[in-house]
């Protein structure tokens, strides 16, 4: 349905438009855009770069040459050092989870911008369980379901925000030559019907797809709650010389207002495209004086176990 | 409470005594067209040396209480010969008055009626009336004579978008104009995504435009109320006439059932683009597709007279649209035909019945009650069918049907009481139970190895109604000879998923005199609208979903303060008002950002978010009103603002359709007894609307480790997002139109040796200005990203034939 309408009414209205001519915009005046998503176990890195017209060729540039520091109230924290590609990282120095921190970036002619954010709490994780189930399909392949219980124990008061996503790690195994190789680790989808983590697919109402979720506790503050999630991949059951293996960590993550927020804004303008037909989404910012997100957020990382499979 | 004490003892007859007399007698009875019977609404009657009057009301009675002695009535009304009627009251008087119709050969003489002394008269402000037979005189769209479509040219009205039949009155939105059809709401006035209205113009009397200083007979909506008067049927002789445009034909024909006792019209309308243009669709296309767009209308309406005191009406409108387009394609698999179908498309109409019973108690108290039924209706369907030509078929399909709209049953008495000519005293009440169909989704399957299945893809939607019953009490005191007031009291409430609104509404309206040329006059209304309207705000699309408050989103509400004088001149020629306007609104909604407003799944109620508004401004409008020339010029100076706490950072941003300056020229001119032209032109300041303003990357990934590397190594990008800036503000080009029109009246029509016909040649946008539509994201002749700006009509020509005997 979503599908057919906006293209029905597109097709008509196009057909009966005449003519089409071109706008004139005002002229683009470029914006800091900072970004800085931070965690206390990484050093700080901050991504610098300007914005670019919507018309025309030219692409959003980065500033390499601007001065970006961190300061803890009035402590000055780091003046962070380029490395290239509008990125600035810190020598040593990595966020603390409770204290508030300013991201203050300035450019030449490109005028400054700050933000101010802190890590949240971590998640209070009081349950992990995993089951493990293996079917064999009959063929050549199986699949292996790994369906798993998080339960986050949620303090009352605040809106406090949480992420879920699951990582792969795969390693091809050569048992003829001993050579095992490693794969670059990917996000990894998974399903879930449980509403704390989004409105269900109308299509498919039984499990939703994330490669990543960000939520709120609207659906359970001030209460613990149980997210149910599973994986699902298929193995090779052929008895060959080259096997891949793999392995998964979930990370539960508690994230900032202004990391949910960003997030949120701008998936929605991803998924919103240019459907003429729904409301425009301005991505949110907490950089004053520019534009992108300085937001700390803190993660949790639980293996999945291979138990029960063969 | 000391609002109410007043209107009570003002109401009391005799109370107050204007002239000071004690034996007084009232003359009633009805006003009418000499030729057809018609009853003429709102037609004047006056007594100049008493400086008395009235006017007819929405059934063409009248009563005024005069002092016993010799008077001279006048009584006139736009377009009729005005009749002075010397009288000897000795007693009550019963007394129908048939007025003629303004004939040609009567130029010269300075006897053509107006509603000048109604405007200055009256208290009632912010109220224009058109007649049909000055709409018919105007250029339209294709040709196509529309009733709102010369609303949209007033001061104070704005169109929306280009081609649109949405009403914008004094910065309140789509939702907020009751808009009655012999007293049914009309829920959605477009056909053909409101390029024209669901109006017929030919069976259609009157028209009355009410954008503020609200009687309190009024209620339910915010900003306007659209009181739309279909024709009665003639009561003395068998009369047609019909159009034949580019679009579309229609055909009227009324006449007397029982001569001067019972008459009927019916009425209607079709379209015929799609039979004219199916076999070039089907010849283009290589899956022979076939189409359908349509739409008609049918109005019938019976009027009965009972007896001297007693009239039944019965009036139906039913109309409906139609766009859709179905295809097959053949292919073989296996050596087996599969044949797969498509067919998809929209339907939406409105069905109204309103059962009407005038009766009149005494010369002095008139009552009219009302039954009435309306539904809007819309569904979306799409199916895709397969077929396996085995033996036997193997047929599967997917079907997805998407139904909304609202059916609204309206029972209400209301009450006309003259005591004296000092107070017009109006009384009555209803009840309407309004059921709600707020968009339900079916998914539909038919798997061969599964059979049917029905999923419901609005698990948490459901239809439900709800109950709203109101009371209204007003008295248009007269009470110097200068000062005149209106003081009435709405009072409403609805319940509704066991939660009950109520509202109490005072309205206040006073004309001063200063002159007998010159008035001036204030009113006050506040207004309780307990109905949202979901609809996309850019183009007028049928998926409109008409919804009640709820404990989430609450009734709108608004109160609305004006300011403003009249003046005649030129004896009584020209007509000039100017008025000043200022309105708060609350509780309006307005979509969140991202809500896709066709997106099935979703509960209304998580797509928008509620704030308020407020528009003030000035509008001029100079009317001339008799002579070879007529027409208008109307000016509004205005500004709409909307607040909303989630949107926009909680920062005060323009509406949508908040416009500036805004002009309107409308100018008739009859060349000679057989040719007349007409033009009007139009200006408006640009529409606000929100525009990416810049670019910026997508720091999301920035924080994942492995794409970090791969980043800084320059082996991928950064994707992008939008900047989109303040919420609408970016102007679209103004813009500006003229139309024109050539009407050329015949004798008589071409296939009768009576009556007339008319012949006319317009041109719709005639110096072929492109005038902005909506603007989307492209991609330049190298590549380059562009904004272009679509343009709907250019300079279209429109030639029709309409005819009478």
């Amino acid at each position: 349905m979503k599908h057919y309408i906006p293209i029905y009414l597109l097709a008509v209205l196009l057909a009966a438009c005449e003519t089409v001519v071109d706008v004139k915009l005002p002229p683009h005046e470029a914006q800091l855009v900072a970004h800085s998503l931070f965690v206390p176990d990484s050093l700080w890195r901050v991504n610098v770069s300007t914005t670019a017209p919507t018309t025309g060729f030219q692409e959003p540039g980065f500033v390499d040459d601007a001065t970006v520091e961190i300061w803890d109230g009035d402590r000055h924290v780091e003046r962070l050092t380029p490395i290239g590609q509008g990125t600035y990282t810190s020598a040593a120095n990595r966020p603390a989870p409770d204290k508030t921190y300013t991201l203050r970036v300035s450019a030449p002619a490109m005028g400054s911008s700050e933000g101010t954010s802190a890590v949240p709490l971590a998640a209070r994780v009081t349950a992990f369980n995993q089951q493990n189930i293996e079917e064999d399909t009959g063929g050549n392949f199986g699949r292996r379901i790994m369906r798993i219980e998080l339960t986050v124990d949620d303090p009352a008061g605040d809106r406090n925000y949480y992420g879920l996503q699951v990582l792969q790690h795969r390693l091809v195994v050569n048992s003829a030559t001993g050579e095992v190789s490693s794969l670059p680790q990917t996000t990894f989808t998974f399903a879930s019907n449980d509403p704390a983590l989004g409105e269900a697919d109308v299509f498919d109402p039984e499990k939703k797809r994330y490669d990543e979720a960000i939520f709120s506790d609207d659906l359970f503050d001030g209460r613990p709650h149980t997210l149910d999630f599973e994986i699902e991949y298929t193995v090779d059951l052929r008895d060959t010389d080259v096997k891949i293996e793999r392995s998964f960590v979930v990370l539960f993550m508690a994230v900032s207002a202004d990391y949910f927020n960003y997030w949120k804004t701008a998936e929605l303008q991803n998924t919103v495209g240019d459907n003429p037909f729904a409301e425009p989404v301005r991505v949110h910012s907490n950089m004053t004086g520019g534009l992108g997100i300085f937001a700390g957020y803190r993660v949790q990382a639980f293996p999945l176990a291979e138990e029960g499979f063969q | 409470m000391r609002v109410l004490w007043l209107l009570m003892m003002m109401a009391l007859p005799g109370v107050h005594t204007l002239y000071g007399q004690d034996q007084r007698y009232t003359i009633s009875g009805f006003v009418t067209d000499s030729e057809d019977g018609e009853k003429l609404i709102g037609a004047n009657l006056y007594v100049y040396r008493l400086q008395a009057g009235t006017v007819t009301n929405n059934y063409g009675f009248y009563s005024l209480t005069l002092p016993a002695d010799s008077v001279y009535l006048r009584v006139s009304y736009l377009g009729y010969q005005t009749r002075t009627l010397a009288l000897n009251l000795t007693g009550d008087l019963t007394l129908d008055i048939a007025l003629t119709t303004q004939d040609v050969e009567m130029d010269e003489v300075e006897v053509v009626g107006d509603r000048v002394e109604d405007a200055l008269e009256s208290t009632q402000m912010s109220v224009v009336d058109l007649t049909i037979e000055q709409v018919e005189k105007l250029p339209a769209l294709l040709g196509e004579v529309d009733i709102i479509k010369a609303i949209q040219l007033l001061p104070g009205v704005q169109s929306g978008s280009e081609g649109s039949s949405g009403l914008y009155v004094r910065g309140g939105g789509p939702d907020q104009n009751l808009i009655l059809l012999d007293g049914a709401p009309v829920y959605n006035v477009s056909h053909v995504f409101g390029f024209l209205s669901v109006f017929n113009a030919e069976a259609l009397q009157n028209v009355r435009l009410i954008k503020g200083g609200f009687p309190a007979r009024y209620g339910g909506r915010l900003s306007s109320v659209v009181d739309i008067s279909m024709k009665e049927g003639n009561l003395k002789t068998y009369t047609a006439e019909g159009a034949v445009g580019l679009v579309s034909s229609k055909i009227t024909v009324q006449g007397p059932i029982f001569r001067d006792k019972m008459s009927f019209i019916v009425s209607g309308r079709r379209t015929y683009i799609d039979v004219l243009a199916r076999p070039f669709v089907r010849r283009r296309t290589p899956q022979g597709e076939d189409f359908v767009s349509f739409f008609y209308d049918f109005n019938a309406k019976l009027n009965y007279m009972a007896s001297k005191r007693s009239r039944l009406y019965l009036s139906f409108y039913a109309g409906e649209d139609a766009f859709g387009s179905s295809s097959e394609s053949r292919f073989r698999s296996s050596g087996v035909l599969h044949r797969e179908r498509f067919k998809g498309g929209f339907d939406w109409g409105n069905l109204t019945a309103t059962l009407r019973w005038n009766y009149l108690f005494s010369n002095k108290l008139f009552s009219n009650t009302t039954l009435v039924f309306s539904r809007y209706a819309f569904d979306v369907l799409t199916r895709i069918t397969q077929i396996q030509e085995v033996n036997p078929p193997i047929e599967e399909f997917e079907e997805i049907v998407y139904a909304s709209g609202i059916k609204d049953w309206n029972g209400k008495i209301d009450f006309d009481y003259r005591p004296s000519p000092s107070h017009y005293i109006r009384f009555g009440g209803g009840v309407v139970r309004h059921a709600f169909n707020p968009g339900v989704g079916t998914l539909r399957l038919q798997v061969a190895a599964l059979g049917p299945d029905e999923v419901k893809l609005t698990p948490q939607t459901f239809p439900f109604s709800a109950l709203e019953v109101n009371l209204y009490a007003e008295d248009d005191v007269r009470l110097t000879r200068r000062l005149k007031t209106n003081l009435g009291l709405h009072v409403s409430g609805m319940r509704v998923n066991g939660t009950t609104y109520t509202s109490v509404q005072p309205r206040l309206a006073v004309r001063y005199l200063i002159r007998p040329d010159w008035a001036v006059k204030a009113s006050f209304s506040t207004m309780q609208q307990y109905l949202h309207l979901l609809t996309n705000s850019g183009i007028n699309l049928p998926t409109d979903l008409w919804l009640a408050a709820t404990d989430r989103v609450r009734p709108q509400q608004a109160w609305q303060a004006a300011l403003g004088a009249t003046h005649t001149f030129g004896e009584g020629v020209y007509e000039a008002s100017l008025e000043g306007y200022y309105k708060r609104m609350r509780n309006l909604i307005e979509y969140r950002p991202g809500a896709n407003f066709i997106a099935p799944n979703e509960d209304w109620q998580d797509k928008v978010e509620t704030g308020n508004g407020w528009a003030f401004g000035g509008e001029v409008f100079v009317q001339k009103k008799r002579g070879k020339t007529t027409g208008w010029l109307g000016y509004t100076l205005s500004w709409s603002k909307r607040k909303f706490e989630a949107l926009n950072g909680g920062v005060t941003f323009p509406y949508r359709y908040d416009r500036r300056h805004d002009v309107s020229l409308v100018l008739t001119h009859k060349l000679s007894d057989r040719i007349d032209l007409g033009a009007t032109w139009v200006y408006g300041t640009g529409q606000a609307i929100t525009l990416a303003t810049a670019r910026f990357l997508d720091g999301r990934s920035l924080d994942d480790q492995i794409f970090s590397e791969r980043f800084l190594e320059g082996q991928i990008r950064l994707p992008d997002l939008n900047d989109f800036g303040a919420r609408n503000s970016y102007r679209m080009g103004a813009y500006h139109r003229l139309d024109l029109v050539l009407n050329w009246h015949f004798g008589k029509a071409f296939f009768s040796e009576s009556g007339e016909s008319t012949l006319s040649l317009g041109f719709y946008n005639a110096y072929n200005h492109k005038n902005p539509f909506f603007i989307f994201a492209a991609r330049g002749p190298n590549g380059e990203r562009v904004f272009k700006q679509a343009t709907l009509f250019p300079i279209l020509p429109a030639i029709s034939y309409r005819f009478r005997f």
